[in-house]
């Protein structure tokens, strides 16, 4: 199957034909089945879809942190110009640790609890990217100056996420800090080896509202000032619309639709994406829709073609045979659904306030109810 | 609650729970069948002496009144007298603590430093040979009576290659050569400056210490294996990992200290083991420690004695507990929170 | 399974369930270590029950003695060997088996049913009763088992039936701690708080509703513990306050033979093998267990 896709102008990372596969219990499980994708050196580009979408199984490849087997890795990932998956895991783990920053989902568990902040950050301010020093090595730089420019730099670092009181943070433990707190702290951390790529698990989420909307907009201060290429996963589009140049919308382990990222909000295309921008709670209108029926595909036995016909209001007997096409290929656009077929006339296309009329709803101002 | 508060409430716990073990173990050790004064005094007393034994004893009285007797004494340190030897139990128990805790030691000691490692590298090689070979091993070892592995090592590394002593604590060649300084032979033998009777006693003592080891070095290898997964799998570790750290330093640093903590509490209850299983041990290799002299009060109905180990034992090992939980509450902060937030 | 018994099954059993079994039992056949212990311990108890008819010399279990016939080495005869006063070890071995299930079930069928019972109330109902319930356990608790069950039994008659009362004596306590914890953190539940809203008996809510989730560690700390209760049992007659002689206790045997060492090596070593199988039988099918109901439950 040929897919080649829209791909970003001078890219940093690009992800071609990702395939990757669970061995299970029960059987063989293709999660992630051709994804292509691309971010160029300054660009900020966001995944995003429903939980078990894949979106996470992608970062993963990306990031090398699936264990193999279970899983199987298939395809080409391309960093600055080198083949990722060909490397060795030793040389693989510098590319990354020089390069690449991963933020992880949930605040709570990716900062060491056993460790005060300083001691983490000190470290790895000081020996992130480094893999290779050895013992002795390490404990000559440790009780060197050189520890102490490399505190200077960590306290400097939470200044500039707006932390609050850096020099007593340096001393508590994580468990000690609130959720934003925490996250500021692991901002800091990614940013402390200054990559090129900042990959992002669903920042912020676990937060509170008005405390994710603070981080978000330190988010974009901070790709702005570092000139970073970032990579978002989330489930939440108003986080992508918030930040990210381009989105992709990822369903049952495919990409379903890309485009840049106000062209996506205007005129979402794809019935699925269209479906989650419908179920955005609106605060003017009187009913909201809960979300699209059903639930994500089974990926032990997926439908034969396309993943989201099974759930699709527009779905035909064509959509169940056949992987569908990428149509309307721009530059950085294109959606993988038969109804932009050429031969299928605009009128029939579905729009938003179409498709939210499929989907189920519940009055906007009254509660409960089933 | 402040942290300190919360070990002052544990420790108030302790006592409450050494004190009802006292009153068990006393109670216990009063109903005995037969009369202590007339064992004390041979089948040949007469019958009026033996009531005036009785009498001076306490026996008389009724038993509460006994055990405020004992109580009283205990506060001055004094236990009472041992029917089998004649002297004062508490002489006796510092007499012959030391060789136990000398024992114990030594095996906290191979259990810590044969156990931790291995479990990492069954960790690093998860379902790998070597895992299932630690797995094999840990295996073998709970399932195992210590005194039988006990009896093996003296017929494999005693009688059949004859490489090492198989009872005692010294070669009676060096009796005279060493003063008794601490009762731990170990330091003594140096103390008196005879390096031949130390390496003697590193002799003496490595099969006892290796069979009474056994069964926790393959407890402490399986916690330290499987938490080590655990922490291994958690984001920080990742994170860590993804930041381009050593990974020597990941494992070693932040890794394994975190999965330290189970391993912690293990040894905290291992602890009882081996202070339950020396009794075993002691026995096999004619080892004269305090676990022989209990097994000889408890055959010899010793009931002075049989409380004054009892109530050691119990008292060394709510010490050891506790000091697990101070040194939890310091390897990790959550659960000091814990321990501050509860009640 | 044959149709017909499957019919049978239908009526006592819902068809979800029987599968969920179903998948249960091919995820524990799906370890080796686990089946290898089920059968070490069936064909033990096995062999232990019908003792007087497998073993070769039945009547060498107790007070006999064939003086013409001490210590002989392995044999067709005697493939474990004779002890020092000419009884068949092997037969002893066996007969000694009896003993040590008879340990287990005595000590387990009094402690775990006490236990489970204490830890329940003292979970469900907390404040004072659980504090005077857990105290206790804490007081068992300040000994390592095998020093309290030889104190307890120092103050008895050493024998078999005492060291069982001392060990059961001290086991509930194990079973209410476990409870205790687990009724403690589901008595917030939903489904706890719906029952007690809909009026059911305390009873009802004990033993219907949060006993059956405690069943598979439960069922998985016992296997565990059997193994135990061996060694302790064993233990104790080791040093001599257990099994007494004539009647052939595994522990007892051990130190018999160690009288006999190096030269007559079979009476002990035999007697602490047997010892050690049948240890090692619950402690592979308990770690099985504990994998199959996903449970962290410690020893």
């Amino acid at each position: 199957m040929k897919l080649d896709e829209p791909v970003a102008e001078n890219p940093l990372l690009t992800v071609e034909n990702l395939e990757v596969g669970f061995e299970s219990f029960d059987g063989f499980a293709e999660v992630i089945d051709g994804v292509n994708l691309s971010i160029g050196k300054g660009e900020v580009v966001t995944i995003a879809g429903e939980t078990g979408c894949g979106k996470s199984v992608t970062m993963k490849s990306i990031l090398r942190l699936l264990n193999q087997p279970p899983a199987r890795v298939n395809g080409e990932i391309t960093f600055d110009g080198t083949e990722l998956l060909s490397l060795s895991d030793r040389e693989f783990e510098r590319v990354k640790g020089q390069r690449m920053s991963l933020v992880f989902q949930d605040p709570m568990s990716s900062l060491n609890p056993t460790f005060t902040i300083g001691e983490q950050l000190t470290d790895t301010a000081q020996f992130g990217g480094d893999s290779d020093t050895g013992v002795v090595e390490f404990f000559r730089r440790r009780f060197s100056g050189e520890r102490d420019e490399a505190r200077e730099r960590v306290l400097e670092m939470l200044r500039e996420v707006q932390m609050p009181d850096p020099e007593n943070i340096m001393d508590s433990y994580p468990s000690q800090l609130s959720g934003g707190m925490r996250q500021r702290a692991l901002i800091a951390q990614a940013l402390l080896n200054e990559p090129d790529l900042l990959i992002a698990d669903e920042i912020g989420t676990a937060l509170d509202v008005t405390i994710h909307d603070q981080i978000l907009d330190l988010l974009k201060d901070l790709i702005e000032n570092h000139d970073l290429s970032v990579l978002m996963i989330t489930h939440n589009l108003g986080v992508a619309r918030q930040v990210s140049d381009r989105v992709y919308v990822m369903y049952g382990g495919r990409i379903v639709e890309t485009a840049p990222t106000d062209e996506l909000f205007e005129n979402p295309k794809h019935p699925y994406t269209q479906g989650l921008i419908a179920s955005i709670p609106r605060l003017t209108g009187d009913e909201m829709a809960t979300g699209i029926d059903g639930s994500i595909p089974e990926y032990l036995d997926p439908p034969p073609g396309c993943r989201f016909a099974p759930r699709c209001p527009y779905a035909t007997a064509e959509c169940e045979q056949a992987r569908p096409e990428m149509y309307e290929r721009g530059p950085q656009t294109g959606v993988e659904c038969v109804l932009y077929d050429e031969a299928v006339p605009a009128s029939e296309r579905p729009t938003v306030e179409e498709t939210r009329s499929h989907m189920t709803r519940r009055p906007g101002k009254q509660t409960g109810g089933d | 609650m402040k942290y300190w508060q919360y070990l002052v409430r544990r420790l108030a716990g302790i006592l409450v729970s050494l004190i009802g073990l006292s009153i068990i173990i006393f109670t216990t050790s009063r109903v005995l069948p037969g009369n202590p004064a007339r064992m004390a005094l041979g089948a040949l007393a007469s019958e009026e002496q033996v009531q005036a034994l009785a009498a001076e004893m306490g026996l008389n009285k009724p038993i509460p009144l006994q055990y405020l007797d004992y109580m009283r004494g205990l506060l001055v340190g004094d236990l009472g007298t041992s029917l089998e030897t004649k002297r004062a139990v508490s002489t006796d128990i510092v007499y012959y603590l030391p060789a136990t805790l000398e024992l114990i030691t030594v095996s906290m000691f191979l259990t810590v430093v044969i156990g931790i490692p291995l479990g990492v590298v069954a960790a690093q090689n998860k379902d790998g040979l070597t895992d299932n070979a630690t797995r094999l091993v840990a295996f073998f070892s709970v399932s195992v009576p210590g005194f039988f592995i006990a009896i093996m090592f003296q017929l494999l590394f005693g009688y059949l290659l004859e490489w090492l002593p198989i009872t005692g604590r010294l070669g009676s060649e060096f009796g005279s050569g060493v003063s008794r300084f601490t009762g731990f032979l170990l330091v003594d033998t140096l103390l008196s400056g005879n390096l031949a009777a130390h390496v003697d006693a590193w002799a003496h003592i490595i099969l006892p210490a290796l069979a009474l080891s056994l069964a926790g070095i393959g407890q402490v290898m399986r916690i330290t294996r499987s938490s080590m997964i655990d922490v291994k799998d958690q984001d920080y570790v990742e994170a860590e990992r993804g930041f381009g750290l050593p990974s020597w330093l990941v494992t070693y640093k932040y890794t394994l200290k975190n999965a330290f903590i189970p391993t912690l509490t293990i040894l905290g209850l291992l602890y009882a083991s081996l202070l339950g299983n020396a009794f075993l041990i002691e026995l096999v290799y004619s080892w004269p420690g305090l676990a022989s002299y209990g097994v000889t009060a408890v055959l010899n109905n010793d009931f002075n004695a049989v409380v004054g180990v009892t109530m050691t034992i119990g008292v060394a090992f709510v010490s050891i507990n506790f000091l697990v939980d101070v040194l939890l509450g310091r390897v990790d902060p959550r659960i000091r929170l814990a321990m501050e937030e509860a009640t | 399974m044959s149709a017909e018994s499957a019919g049978v099954l239908d009526r006592f059993v819902s068809a979800e369930r029987r599968e969920l079994w179903q998948r249960s039992w091919k995820r524990f056949t799906s370890r080796p270590m686990s089946v290898i212990g089920l059968g070490i311990i069936i064909a033990i108890i096995l062999l232990a029950v019908f003792a007087p008819v497998v073993a070769p010399y039945p009547e060498h279990a107790g007070k006999f003695t064939d003086f013409s016939n001490t210590l002989q080495p392995p044999s067709l005869d005697h493939p474990l060997g004779t002890d020092h006063v000419g009884r068949d070890v092997l037969s002893r071995i066996l007969f000694g088996y009896r003993l040590s299930l008879m340990l287990v079930g005595v000590v387990l069928g009094f402690g775990v049913p006490v236990g489970v019972l204490l830890g329940l109330v003292a979970g469900y109902y907390g404040g004072w009763t659980e504090t005077i319930i857990m105290r206790a356990t804490d007081t068992a608790l300040a000994l390592p088992p095998l020093v309290m069950a030889l104190a307890i039994t120092s103050a008895l008659e050493p024998t078999l039936t005492n060291a069982m009362i001392a060990i059961a004596a001290l086991w509930w306590t194990w079973h209410a701690r476990l409870v205790q914890s687990i009724v403690a953190s589901e008595r917030g539940e939903e489904y706890v708080q719906a029952a007690k809203l809909a009026g059911a008996s305390t009873p009802h809510i004990l033993f219907r509703e949060i006993l059956p989730n405690t069943l598979s560690p439960i069922l998985v700390k016992v296997t565990l513990d059997a193994g135990f209760v061996i060694l302790i049992g064993a233990g104790l007659s080791f040093i001599g306050v257990g099994v007494q002689p004539p009647q052939p206790g595994l522990g007892t045997m051990v130190s018999q033979g160690t009288s006999y060492l190096p030269d007559s090596w079979w009476v002990s070593v035999f007697a602490g093998l047997a010892i050690f199988v049948l240890v090692m039988g619950f402690n592979m099918l308990g770690d099985g267990l504990r994998d199959l109901f996903d449970v962290e439950v410690n020893r």
